[in-house]
């Protein structure tokens, strides 16, 4: 399964975007590490966010408290899954700046698809960026229309 | 400026030809019944049923990405919605024939705009999170569609009998209809002279070779895309063969005579764009758990009516309300700075808020595109297995849900959002350079401000936060 998923990756996309997940699993018992415990069920997390420094290594404890669901990072590509009752961790360093959506990746139920929550690691530059850029680019496009107009009236 | 499509061969004989749309139906229209099937009588599990990941993925993914660009309303001259309704009110389905049956009652004037579909189109976005989740619901959602079409179009008349579902009704057919003039197709009259002078008028009254326009308008005066279902009955029946098909520059006639209902369409669609992310994409599990309106699987019993009632209490709120009011007090300040008594508030506000077409478009698009790069390999697997029995068809019904660049979804989604921003800002100078003309600048900055903030807003809750 896992072949197959890699090779469509690459065939589609090539080989360097369908680059390893940065996160790595690790040994328990570090000493510096973030630690969350989150319960899985029908159709959120809790808690629904997660929000770490870049650098830190987290733990996350994953427990299920109805179905089997999934636990999968956006752009981590990490995934887990952890049925009723069960208990899983999960650890790796949180290595990318950025907002992250957390997603169940075993179909639960009709709402599944929806079941997101998100990972946080701050400083989270990306976010910041787009606030700025998506405020100032209305402007920047304005002034630019202005100039393009007054250019115009020059010329004729 | 554009090109006339007509002048390719291949394109010309496919428009004049009566065939050539019958025939697109059939495929549309077989591919619908195996949906509305599988829907019925496939399996409950959404993201392994044809009739959720084929359409709500797929078919959205497609008309949102790639239809409407290209080709504006192009989908209405393929939808099988309302086929039914044509073939038999006409009683022919290759040949023209002579007479349309219908009842002949008159379509109120009242409701000569598109208000019934933005209500059409809240409706729908109310029952989403059935509709988008339960096959079933997807499934009686196509079939009162289709039902409703047969009743209205063979019902009531405007000055023909024809597509008055589709113009008046169709929850879909209103936002094509905006966002189709955002596309680079257009049916228009070559030459608007000849037009004038035309006294035969077979393009509203129909002649033996094409019907009257099904539409309700006047082919020959079009100037906007909104209303045309491109259905190319007046290529046909134009006596002078002046009418045609042609690119041209995306916008375009975006603001060819605004209207208050096209205003409000627009912020409907932008509002539900932002609630959409929040609710169905968000991590903010109160909301999850309003759109959850119920634990059974078909959906048939026990629905949670408190949570329809609060979700639809959220999208109108946003839709009608907040966006609406936001808008006017910046419309106010608009005028206030153009110093200018002419032009009433209604207008600025209605021809300002046509600003939310592309910024909601664009919103759209991220939405259904990372949609379709997180959920797409649901397509891959559906199509093997399109009712969830255990079928093979084309070996990849194993194929497992894989996300794809899972990464770059936020910045796909932003991308697209700062790509409306642009275009809602050139809708906006345009717009103050058309009223405002040394005041263009000046009276651009509130809308700016306005897109600015409702662009932020779409990030917070839709890409990064
Ligand atoms: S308006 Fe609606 S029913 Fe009519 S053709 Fe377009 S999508 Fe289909
Ligand atoms: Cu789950």
């Amino acid at each position: 399964m896992l072949k197959r998923r890699d090779f469509l990756k690459t065939m589609f996309f090539g080989a360097a975007v369908a680059a390893s997940p940065a996160g790595v699993l690790a040994k328990a018992g570090d000493a510096d590490v973030k630690e969350f415990h989150i319960k899985l069920s029908r159709y959120s997390y809790s808690p629904s966010t997660i929000r770490v420094k870049q650098g830190d290594r987290v733990r996350l404890i994953l427990e299920g408290m109805d179905l089997e669901h999934g636990f999968y990072i956006d752009g981590y590509d990490l995934n887990v899954t952890v049925r009723h009752a069960e208990q899983k961790t999960l650890e790796f360093v949180a290595d990318k700046q950025g907002a992250f959506k957390i997603r169940c990746s075993v179909v639960c139920g009709p709402m599944h698809p929806f079941m997101t929550g998100k990972f946080v690691v701050e400083p989270n530059q990306p976010f910041w960026t787009a606030i700025a850029l998506s405020m100032l680019t209305p402007f920047a496009a304005l002034i630019f229309m202005r100039m393009l107009d007054r250019r115009r009236d020059d010329g004729d | 400026m554009g090109i006339d499509l007509l002048e390719i061969k291949l394109v010309k004989r496919l428009a004049n030809s009566r065939t050539f749309r019958p025939l697109l139906l059939l495929i549309s229209l077989a591919a619908f019944v195996v949906l509305i099937l599988s829907g019925l009588i496939g399996t409950p599990v959404g993201n392994k049923n044809a009739s959720i990941v084929l359409v709500w993925i797929l078919w959205f993914a497609a008309l949102m990405i790639i239809l409407i660009p290209l080709g504006g309303r192009i989908w209405c001259l393929a939808c099988p919605i309302p086929s039914l309704s044509e073939w038999i009110s006409r009683g022919a389905i290759v040949t023209k024939s002579d007479r349309i049956a219908n009842l002949g009652l008159k379509w109120p004037k009242r409701l000569d705009n598109i208000w019934m579909q933005n209500f059409a189109f809240l409706g729908v976005a109310i029952f989403s999170p059935l509709i988008l989740t339960r096959p079933r619901a997807t499934a009686y959602a196509l079939l009162l569609f289709m039902f409703l079409a047969l009743i209205v179009d063979m019902s009531f008349k405007k000055s023909r009998a024809g597509r008055m579902f589709c113009r008046y009704l169709c929850p879909i057919g209103g936002f094509i209809g905006i966002y189709s003039s955002l596309g680079a197709l257009e049916v228009r009259s070559k030459d608007k002279a000849v037009c004038r002078k035309c006294s035969l008028k077979t393009c509203m009254k129909g002649n033996e070779r094409g019907y009257g326009c099904p539409w309700q308008v006047y082919p020959g005066g079009l100037e906007k895309n909104a209303y045309c279902g491109l259905c190319l009955e007046c290529i046909k029946s134009c006596a002078y063969q002046n009418m045609t098909v042609q690119t041209r520059m995306p916008g375009k006639d975006l603001l060819n005579k605004p209207r208050l209902d096209e205003a409000f369409k627009g912020f409907i669609m932008l509002g539900s764009a932002g609630v959409y992310s929040a609710a169905y994409f968000g991590w903010w599990n109160g909301l999850k758990n309003i759109i959850n309106f119920s634990d059974d699987i078909f959906f048939a019993s026990a629905i949670r009516w408190g949570r329809v009632g609060a979700f639809a209490a959220l999208l109108i709120g946003v839709t009608l309300v907040a966006l609406p009011a936001v808008h006017m007090g910046f419309a106010w300040l608009t005028k206030t700075l153009s110093k200018d008594d002419e032009q009433s508030l209604r207008k600025i506000f209605t021809e300002y808020a046509y600003f939310a077409v592309p910024l909601g478009f664009m919103a759209w698009i991220g939405f259904v595109a990372g949609m379709l790069m997180i959920n797409g390999s649901y397509i891959i697997s559906t199509v093997s297995d399109p009712f969830g029995f255990g079928w093979n068809l084309f070996g990849t019904a194993g194929y497992s849900w894989t996300p794809y660049f899972s990464g770059l979804v936020p910045y796909v989604q932003f991308a697209s959002i700062l790509a409306g921003g642009v275009m809602a800002s050139i809708v906006t100078y345009g717009v103050s350079k058309k009223h405002f003309k040394d005041r263009a600048f000046l009276t651009s900055l509130p809308v700016a401000l306005e897109i600015a903030v409702l662009s932020a807003l779409m990030v917070i809750l839709n890409v990064m936060p």
